[in-house]
């Protein structure tokens, strides 16, 4: 019961940051540095929610699933980030993500 | 948060054991049903890739906090960091500690709340075009 009440308050909260995401891409008043970053973020917290919404109704024994396509989206968005945005000043960037 | 079904095995509806992971009762079925297997497996293979997702998660933050430092994204990558690091300790717990209180699973909505204070923090304090414009912005 807590449980649940959990997964659906962080429905709402996956909500807020989608909103907050599409609001920094499309207000067109930000200096947005790598958009694919919070696109993916946004897109992921977007299928976070409806996943964890459809598995709470059809599958409430595999909520586990939504939350690792949550932190796969938040992996994909930094790996892309830091992709896009090299550095060649410090030493670790050029051995972690040489081109 | 693992409450697996129970899966009845068809015509005589017998469930043949009962294993607990935690205070949680797991109702075991045959080993030979293919479709039962992946219903109570399934959800400890996500948890367990969540959980190593989660550490590579942690290091990339950083890496992106460090890199990001000097700009504006700093603001943003420092509640990232801690929302990652609480997601992945949540996880971590709840594999490694069947019999959590229910603390820790409230340590997962609270990542989810740190990420909506990042995002937050983002759209509240990035400069804005419109200021920059105005001369009265950074």
């Amino acid at each position: 019961m807590i449980v649940d009440a959990m997964v659906l308050y962080q429905g709402v909260v996956g909500i807020g940051v989608v909103s907050g995401v599409l609001f920094l891409l499309y207000s067109d008043d930000f200096v947005v540095i790598h958009r694919r970053f919070l696109a993916i973020i946004g897109v992921g917290c977007g299928a976070t929610v409806l996943s964890q919404l459809v598995l709470l109704l059809y599958w409430p024994a595999g909520i586990s699933i939504s939350h690792l396509i949550f932190i796969l989206s938040v992996v994909g968005g930094l790996y892309s980030l830091l992709r896009g945005y090299p550095t060649h000043s410090e030493p670790w960037f050029r051995t972690l993500f040489s081109r | 948060m693992l409450r697996i079904r129970a899966c009845l095995q068809s015509g005589s509806s017998e469930i043949r054991g009962a294993l607990s992971i935690g205070n949680t009762p797991i109702d075991m079925c045959q080993p030979n049903d293919g479709r039962c297997m992946i219903h109570a497996q399934l959800p400890m293979l996500a948890l367990m890739g969540s959980g190593v997702v989660g550490v590579a998660a942690v290091g990339l933050s950083l890496l992106a906090y460090l890199r990001f430092r000097h700009t504006t994204y700093r603001r943003m990558l420092l509640p990232l960091v801690v929302s990652t690091a609480l997601f992945t300790a949540a996880h971590g717990l709840v594999l490694l500690w069947p019999t959590h209180p229910l603390a820790i699973d409230a340590l997962e909505p609270l990542a989810f709340t740190v990420l909506i204070i990042a995002v937050g923090r983002l759209v509240q304090l990035h400069p804005r075009i419109s200021e920059i414009r105005d001369g009265d912005g950074v």
